[in-house]
């Protein structure tokens, strides 16, 4: 019986891998994802300097082979900051998505899956959370929580929580009225079973792909959380609270402003590529 | 439809009500006492203390929220500010002003590129023209505004000197904040206008015109665009209401004294009445612009319209066709 159940999961997969190899574009930003992790991961291998060593010799410098992207105001070296910062902001970025998603799945599949009164409440507490622009959300209840890693997640998570519910809600509402599904009520499967083995993996695909262009949408997030002082505390470096140091540089040294921004950027630019992907590889039918 | 614009006009009195709430409670326990920040730290104990009391933040909960509920639907009086005791409605309502007109600005600069880009990708689908467009606005998505807003300062401010790059004043002010609010948009316009378009051409009555022999750009453009422009249109002025709060950032970065810079301020000051105030005008604007989109898009197209008519006039579905419309 298991083996049964098993085989045609994992044809699905090797499915979508080999349909995922297709997407160039995609391929590359997941290798270019991976390699950054990896650097920022073993950061105090690959880093010349501490993320923290200080050196009142060589403040503000110009990019150079001593500092390939040059040193800030204290001297601290650019480039080994954006390794070590990469780990914060990477990680925040997808921890944050994944908090998200996993809270909104549960809320969404309840309220899709039994419908009725209890959808209704659940629906009209995300209307009210919903009235709010997500990043806003985020800025106050960071400022409750105050600055910090878990904090800035927890912050994130919540302003985009409400979408992924929405999203779980509105494909289970599709999947609940497909036969399969009323299959299995009558032959006696329990409501939970039936959530976590019939409707969610039928329900998951706009997830996936929401959850992978989520991880991008986190980590602008992030950056404008920490720009506006709400982000990790100042010794540690993280992007975009780098760019909320050197901002008051901007007319001496721009420079220090340059090299976080484009790490940002390429680091969401790949994520959302990577998002459009999977979207393609998940479901020809949705590539226009 | 009159009904169904009432019936979202009341629905948005419950909403806000929860928003008020909402914020009211965040804000209860935000750490920090304002009246420490605003008397500085030298500031004698039985000073704030009375201060603390005259402002009646000693009161207990519940008291001071059904206090502010009162006077907030009653009376439209967000409270004063704690930092310099201005009126905070008054505050919001002469920034409001200039808020608005960077999100109209910026969306509509948006519009003018991002949908011509759009009509391209979506004419040459899969064409090297179509790549660029889709990676562009990728890459439009992918730049967080307030750098790109600072970028900009670097290049046009402080190297070419062309344009201001803080304040307000001349139209030359608004340029920078415009352009870098309004990047993200383009980016949103051309996917939105191209997958409308490519759906739009696929239809039925287009294999038709062209059966018949209707030349190419008359059937693009009298034909499909039409069709496709009503999700375009309702999709902007929806973008108007998020751009608002959206633009808090780049208004702190361009010193542009908006709702957003006030809210920031607000914030870094522990001046509850003014984050509140702040806030729950945004939602009041989210709620103002998404009900004028639904009505537009229902005028917009007649289908959704008969929607809205069939459900008021069958009073026991009346209830789902608002879920369905939610």
């Amino acid at each position: 019986m298991k083996k049964s159940i098993k085989a045609p999961r994992e044809t699905s997969f090797v499915i979508f891998c080999r349909r995922f190899k297709k997407e160039k574009a995609a391929v590359a930003c997941l290798i270019i994802i991976v390699l950054m992790a990896l650097a920022c991961y073993l950061a105090p291998l690959i880093a010349p300097y501490a993320y923290d060593e200080i050196n009142s010799k060589a403040l503000h410098q110009l990019p150079s082979w001593q500092h390939i992207f040059g040193t800030d105001d204290m001297g601290r070296d650019i480039f080994s900051r954006i390794l070590y910062g990469g780990r914060y902001s990477l990680a925040i970025g997808v921890l944050a998505t994944g908090l998200g998603v996993l809270v909104g799945a549960i809320f969404g599949a309840i309220a899709g899956f039994f419908g009725g009164k209890v959808d209704m409440i659940i629906m009209r507490i995300f209307d009210v959370f919903q009235a709010l622009p997500s990043i806003l959300l985020s800025i106050l209840i960071s400022s409750v929580l105050g600055a910090g890693f878990t904090n800035m997640i927890i912050a994130l998570s919540v302003g985009s929580m409400v979408g992924y519910a929405r999203l779980l809600r509105a494909s289970i509402l599709s999947v609940r009225k497909i036969d399969y599904v009323e299959a299995a009520t009558a032959i006696g499967c329990s409501s939970a079973r039936i959530i976590v083995r019939h409707v969610i993996p039928n329900a998951m695909t706009p997830m996936i792909v929401q959850a992978t262009m989520g991880v991008a949408q986190q980590i602008l997030g992030a950056a404008t959380l920490a720009y506006i002082g709400l982000g990790i505390p100042a010794p540690s470096p993280e992007w975009g609270a780098m760019l909320s140091a050197a901002k008051d540089y901007i007319r001496t040294y721009p420079h220090m402003l340059v090299f976080p921004g484009v790490m940002i950027a390429i680091t969401v630019l790949c994520f959302n590529m990577i998002g459009d992907g999977v979207r393609d590889a998940l479901d020809p039918k949705l590539k226009d | 439809m009159l009904r169904y614009i009432l019936k979202r006009l009341l629905w948005m009195i419950p909403i806000l009500v929860a928003v008020t709430v909402l914020i009211f409670t965040i804000m209860y326990f935000v750490p920090g006492d304002p009246v420490r920040i605003m008397m500085g730290a030298n500031a004698e104990e039985a000073e704030v203390e009375a201060k603390r009391e005259a402002l009646g933040l000693n009161r207990p909960y519940y008291v001071r929220l059904l206090d502010y509920l009162k006077d907030v639907f009653f009376h439209f009086d967000f409270g004063n500010s704690l930092v310099d005791g201005s009126s905070v409605t008054k505050t919001l309502l002469s920034r409001f002003p200039r808020t608005f007109l960077i999100a109209v600005l910026s969306t509509v600069f948006a519009a003018c590129i991002g949908t011509p880009l759009g009509i391209t990708a979506a004419t040459h689908p899969n064409s090297l023209r179509d790549r660029l467009a889709v990676f562009f606005s990728l890459v439009g998505v992918s730049i967080p505004g307030f750098w790109l807003a600072l970028m900009l300062v670097i290049l046009f401010s402080l190297k070419l000197k062309l344009l201001p790059s803080q304040g307000i004043g001349s139209f030359a002010h608004y340029i920078l904040p415009c352009l870098s609010a309004g990047f993200m948009t383009i980016a949103l316009q051309t996917r939105q206008t191209r997958s409308c378009l490519v759906e739009a051409l696929r239809e039925d009555y287009i294999t038709t015109a062209r059966a018949k022999g209707v030349v190419e750009r008359d059937i693009v453009y009298k034909h499909a665009l039409p069709n496709a422009a009503i999700p375009i249109i309702t999709h902007l002025c929806g973008a108007i209401g998020g751009k608002m709060a959206g633009n808090l950032v780049i208004e702190n970065v361009f010193a542009i004294p908006g709702i957003g810079q006030f809210l920031i301020r607000s914030i870094n000051n522990r001046d509850y009445y003014g984050v509140q105030g702040a806030v729950i005008f945004f939602a009041f604007i989210l709620c103002v612009m998404n009900l004028i989109t639904d009505v537009l898009y229902a005028y917009a197209d007649p289908r959704i319209k008969a929607q809205f008519e069939d459900s008021s006039k069958r009073k026991k579905k009346a209830e789902a066709g608002e879920e369905s419309a939610a």
